[in-house]
This record gives structure tokens, sequence and C-alpha cells, in this order.
């Protein structure tokens, strides 16, 4: 099993739900389930094609895990754990198919300079022309309350570019840590924050739009 | 200082820590005078808080009942083999990390302090000269096991600075034991087996702890 050891190590909860499970216990697996089932479609989506492919690759997933359960030493939390098996399983997939998500999109993020905000918003001695417009009332909690707020938050999410969403999923969505997320997708640490920083200030920009209407 | 188009391009490594001191001074500098880009931060911020609560949809019950009916059938078992070991060793290795190599040099510290107030004076048990041994070889013995523990994270975030320096405080504190503890310290081949030989036994001991399989760092490998 690869386990590689950046970031946090697994949790003593961790220890105890694979107790849990290597004893049978359909509970706790139901529970995994749940916790992760839609988390790992979510992220399978940015590496192949189409969703019954995602699909396939989660239930993969999830036999992998039942099968490695066993040899799980703890090198990693649990969830890292689960995520790096699903992303093995793309990648060997994306092979396979040939035409799934280029990974070599994450190993050379666009050299091209791709600024975080439309230059046509500052002047041309790099001030504000157009400032942010303010949302400074809104909270994730609200703004995650109203269903049209979220419905173009993942819009936003779905028109990044599939490694850009990869990164961010892991490291916003997911709350990996950036040694961890370089280590799951093989990238080194630059190109992990280059793609990290391109999708966070695109979906700044499309809560920026939804909220301030720009 | 940065404009304020150039704040923008850089705020993620601004969040990340990912900034030298200088260029982090001035990107402050600039957030101090600009509440646009405050703005711009603080919109930043909510954005990725917003990303981490993104609320979780719940499974298809069909699709939730196949993989219990796996579940069933593989029955996943055995004893976790290394957990038990692993248990220990990770609680250990991330008590280490948290404290940093601080409680190392404390620790080498408190043997040498120990080493200086017993080494020199002969007890009960031992004459001067085997006591004085007995404590210069557990001095020892502690910067083998800071090399050793050094080696083994070297795959990771300790670098060989770190290295370095662990064994610099192991031969200093052998040193600094040497010097004040030891009545026979002022004879050349004591010195030499107890200095040199110390440090390369410290060498090898360190080098040979870090092919152990239980402690060398997987390798990479695919695969579940």
């Amino acid at each position: 099993m690869d386990e590689k050891t950046a970031g946090p190590r697994a949790s003593g909860e961790d220890f105890a739900l694979v107790q849990r499970l290597l004893a049978g216990d359909e509970i706790a697996f139901a529970g995994l389930v749940d916790r992760y089932h839609n988390r790992l479609l979510r992220l399978a989506m940015n590496f192949v094609s189409d969703r019954s492919a995602a699909e396939e690759v989660v239930q993969d997933t999830w036999l992998g895990v039942m099968s490695g359960l066993p040899s799980f030493e703890g090198r990693s939390a649990l969830k890292t754990w689960i995520f790096r098996i699903l992303i093995n399983r793309a990648k060997t997939r994306g092979v396979r198919e040939a035409r799934s998500m280029p990974f070599s999109a994450l190993e050379n993020p666009d050299s091209e300079h791709e600024p975080a905000v439309n230059p046509a918003r500052f002047q041309p001695n790099g001030m504000w022309a157009d400032p942010p417009h303010r949302w400074d009332d809104e909270t994730p909690e609200k703004l995650l309350m109203r269903q049209d707020a979220l419905r173009r938050l993942k819009e936003a999410m779905a028109r990044l570019p599939p490694s850009q969403r990869a990164v961010l999923t892991l490291r916003d969505v997911e709350g990996l840590d950036a040694g961890e997320v370089c280590n799951i997708l093989e990238i080194s640490e630059t190109n992990q924050r280059v793609l990290l920083h391109r999708a966070r200030s695109k979906i700044r920009h499309a809560l920026e739009e939804y909220l301030g209407g720009v | 200082m940065p404009t304020c188009k150039e704040l923008t391009d850089v705020v993620t490594d601004y969040l990340e820590g990912r900034m030298s001191v200088m260029r982090r001074v001035s990107f402050r500098l600039h957030l101090g005078m600009c509440d646009r880009c405050r703005a711009y931060l603080r919109q930043m911020k909510m954005t990725i808080e917003t990303l981490g609560r993104l609320p979780d949809e719940p499974v298809p019950a069909e699709v939730r009942e196949a993989l219990l009916t796996r579940f069933r059938t593989i029955r996943p078992s055995g004893a976790p083999v290394t957990m038990r070991r692993r248990t220990f060793v990770a609680a250990f290795d991330d008590w280490l990390r948290s404290r940093g190599w601080m409680v190392v040099g404390m620790v080498l510290f408190g043997a040498a302090l120990l080493g200086v107030l017993l080494g020199g004076q002969p007890g009960p048990l031992l004459g001067t000269w085997e006591r004085c041994l007995l404590v210069e070889l557990g001095v020892a013995a502690l910067p083998v096991v800071g090399v050793g523990v050094a080696a083994v994270r070297m795959r990771e975030r300790i670098a060989a600075s770190s290295l370095a320096a662990v064994a610099a405080i192991g031969a200093l504190v052998g040193y600094l034991h040497l010097q004040l503890a030891c009545p026979y310290s002022r004879v050349t081949v004591h010195a030499l087996v107890i200095d040199v030989g110390g440090i390369l036994l410290a060498a090898l001991l360190g080098a040979a702890a870090s092919r152990l399989p239980a402690l060398r760092p997987p390798a990479p490998s695919g695969g579940a």
C-alpha cells in the first residue's frame, strides 16, 4: 500500500473505525459510504470523461478500500488514504481510456500567465479601477442556504479545467493540506499552488458576479 | 510595495505562507493602506471557507445497498498486523514533530548535565572509570537515536540541515561531558576511542537504522 507520510497521520478515530470495519461492522461501513461516496464521485469526475466512468472508478475504489483495509498502517489519515486509492484507480483507468483528463495538465499548468482578476478592472498604474464588489455581510452559511448560490458555485467549479478543479476539490473542499495534495496527485508544490490560485480566483469571481452583480 | 493588480496575483502565496519576509511585509503594508485589497482578501478567504462547507448529498439507496452487500460478501478481515506498533510509532512521531527538535536538544542537554553530575564521581556500584565510561556511552547513544530518527524522516520534512544539527548537538554534548566529567579525558587514546569512535558509530548505526524495513519510509508505488 502506498502510504506516504506528508500531512497528518491517521487519528485514533481512524484506527477505531478501521478496527470496526475489519471486525465486519456493517454500520461502520455504511457510515463510511454515506460520508465519502459522493465526495469520491465528485473527485472522480475530474479524471474521467463521464459520470458512468466516474461511478465505476468509485466502485473500484470501494473494492480497493475493502481489500486494502487489513494493510492500512495509518501513515496518512483514512480520508487521504481513500482518496489516494481513488486517484490511483482513476489514473489506471485514464491510461486505459486514453481520453480522460490529461494528467500531464497537472504536471504542466499553462506556463502562460493567467491573471487572477480581469486586467480591465485595473488602471494602467495597477490600482483598482473597478474594485471588488462588496459582499461583506455574507457568510458561508447564509450563502450555502440559498439554492441558487449553491448552483452558481457548482457551475463555476464545473467550468474549471479538470486539473484546477482536482486541486481545488482536494484542498478547499476536502481540506487536505498542500503536501498531501502534491503527494496524491504527484505534482510539485509550485504547480499545486498555481493551480489552486487560478481555481480560487475564478470561484471568487463567480461569487462576486452572483452577489455583487458585476 | 505591490500594486493592487500584483496583489491579486500573489494572494495565494500569501495565504499559503509561501512568501519571503520582505514580500510579506510589503504585502501587509499595501493591505494596511488599501481597503479595496482588504475586501479582496476577505472575499478570497470567504470563498475558501464556503468551498469547505459544501453540503454532502445523500447517497442513492440502491448504491448504498449494493455496496453493503459487497461488504458482506468480501468481509475484509484479518488482524491489522502492524496496527498496534504503528500506532505507537506514529504517536511518538507526531509528538516529536509537534514539539520539534527542541525536545531532542533538551533531552541531550539534560543527559549531559546528568553526566556531568554523575560521571566523575566514584559511586557504590562501579569505580570512577567504569561509571565514567558507561555514562559517556549513554550520552553517545542519544545522538545515535537522534540521527536514526532524522534519517528515517529525511524523505519528508526534515532537511539535511536538521540532521547535521542533531549530530552537532550530540557531538557537542559528548565533548562537553568528556571535558568536564571524565578524569581520563586528557588521554589521547581515550578521546580517540570515545569521541571519534562514538561519532563514527553513531553515523553507522543511524545509516543502518534507516535501512530497517520497519523504519524505512515506504517506497512510492501505485495500487491499493
